[in-house]
């Protein structure tokens, strides 16, 4: 099993990795348009993008074979236990955007790594959550996009906050806005995905999301509300 | 031994089954039947643990291990597997899943299989091989099979049989089939499970249902006796009788037919639809 989902992941990676095409042409564009970009940067720029397309598809396709090959009844007739099937899916995957993150953080080290890597990893658990429930991949995309602005967003307004409660170190407003923020919403959301797969069955899987309704709406709301009122 | 005790299950508003219970002891085969949308599929796949009960409970007596899964081999109508995976990769899954040292692939040297060709470019009959290979590979002690070996070619349909035979005889296997072609299957059967309306309407040992069903063809309709169904076959009537007593053979004017299976579940499905 972990070997199967080790080649889905591989195959994701290699589908993600068509961004690199783009090198040569922002190279190109960059002799046009002249605008003073050296190559660490065009470089560092395709990595990010392919890292976030590849956090994106690599979370969202967690059940991409099961669903394309009608392979649900296997997976669940066979013995696997619901955490171990998670495992095998989730934690290929990962491992392979840690390797690229750690390969981004050793090729082009910036003061704002540690940030862009915790948004990578919180737009790859927010497309694992919802990899259940999606349809259509460009749905899902939207989905993701909305989430991530809503976390993105309430990070930058939580330091007002913790500044009003007397933390005023720019590193500590920094990590805890984005911890707080990250996991208002990745918790919520990573119950509901975990109810929902421990209870899975065979029935269409439009009927068992209620624990999203459940969980990720008051969430919605409450992250809302704080980016309205702050 | 199977134990369902009062079980209910739903798909969305409308309950398959409420309350529903069904005893199978072990090294039993049984058929079940009905007319479609009854819920034959859906009470394998409960047994099988695809579908969760919504009240009730589903109980495997005997030596099931941790996980009954582990000793339930369940292919359904819809021949679930990873269709993108080659024959080999798919052995080498199961394996890995079930902890198998060796694979017996008995059945699938029977065919002209590549082991490197993909799952969903096999035809219909191939994929229905290579999944029952699988689940026999791991001597399952449960045998849920849904309408799956219509689709094999006669001599492969003899393979399989031929198999499951073994394995009912060596491994004491209890097996639950879903409206199969009932002539391929007759000489197994022991006993035949009809539902409606998810409840048990005829639960019936196979001899004993040769004995209670019989066809009458006859210009007039036996009023007096209890007629299962009737159809009109080349203009002369059939009357299906259930239960039959012998008693009624000196009230019948026209010929009484022993039945085989086939007809005997026509019989009682062409009296669910009249």
């Amino acid at each position: 099993m972990l070997k199967k989902e080790l080649r889905d992941s591989l195959w994701v990676l290699l589908e993600s990795s068509i961004f690199l095409l783009s090198i040569p042409i922002m190279f190109f564009t960059e002799k046009f348009f002249k605008w003073g970009w050296d190559t660490t940067e065009v470089f560092s720029l395709v990595f990010i993008i392919t890292m976030v397309v590849y956090a994106i598809l690599s979370g969202l396709s967690l059940w991409q074979s099961e669903k394309k090959e009608d392979a649900f009844e296997y997976l669940l007739s066979i013995p696997l236990s619901r955490l171990r099937v998670l495992a095998y899916k989730f934690l290929p995957r990962f491992g392979i955007l840690l390797v690229l993150i750690i390969l981004f953080g050793i090729l082009f080290f910036t003061p704002q790594f540690p940030t862009t890597a915790f948004f990578i990893v919180v737009v790859f658990l927010i497309a694992v959550f919802l990899s259940i429930t999606i349809s259509t991949m460009w749905i899902s995309f939207i989905e993701i996009g909305l989430l991530y602005f809503l976390v993105f967003t309430a990070s930058r307004k939580m330091p007002i906050v913790l500044v009003k409660i007397g933390i005023t170190s720019p590193y500590w407003t920094l990590w805890l806005s984005l911890f707080f923020v990250g996991a208002f919403l990745l918790i919520p959301l990573g119950a509901a995905f975990w109810s929902t797969i421990k209870n899975m069955d065979a029935r269409p899987l439009k009927v068992q999301f209620k624990s999203y309704l459940i969980f990720l709406l008051p969430v919605i709301c409450l992250l809302l509300g704080f980016i309205i009122i702050v | 031994m199977i134990e369902i005790k009062n079980l209910s299950f739903r798909y969305e508003k409308k309950f398959v089954y409420n309350d529903f219970n069904l005893a199978i002891p072990k090294n039993q085969v049984c058929l079940v039947t009905g007319i479609n949308g009854v819920g034959k599929s859906t009470l394998l796949r409960l047994i099988a643990g695809v579908l969760k009960p919504r009240t009730g409970e589903i109980k495997f007596a005997g030596d099931m291990g941790d996980d009954p899964r582990k000793s339930i081999g369940f292919i359904s109508d819809k021949l679930s597997l990873y269709k993108n995976l080659t024959v080999a990769q798919a052995i080498d899954l199961h394996k890995s899943v079930y902890q198998l040292d060796e694979f017996d692939d008995s059945m699938l040297k029977h065919t002209k299989i590549d082991y490197s060709q993909k799952i969903k470019s096999l035809s219909v009959g191939q994929q229905t091989i290579v999944h029952l290979n699988l689940i026999f590979s791991t001597n399952p002690k449960i045998l849920l099979i849904d309408e799956v070996i219509v689709a094999l070619d006669a001599y492969l349909k003899k393979v399989v049989l031929q198999k499951l035979i073994q394995l009912i005889t060596e491994n004491k296997l209890t097996v639950i089939m879903v409206n199969l072609n009932f002539h391929d299957i007759e000489h197994i059967v022991e006993r035949v499970i009809l539902l409606k309306d998810g409840r048990i309407l005829v639960d019936e040992k196979i001899g004993d249902l040769k004995q209670k069903v019989k066809k009458v063809k006859s210009a007039t309709p036996p009023e007096h006796l209890p007629i299962l169904s009737r159809s009109n076959f080349n203009n002369s009537m059939e009357y299906f009788i259930y239960p039959f007593n012998e008693e009624y053979r000196k009230t019948i004017s026209g010929e009484i037919f022993d039945l085989n299976l086939t007809d005997i579940v026509s019989g009682f499905i062409g009296g669910e639809y009249a």
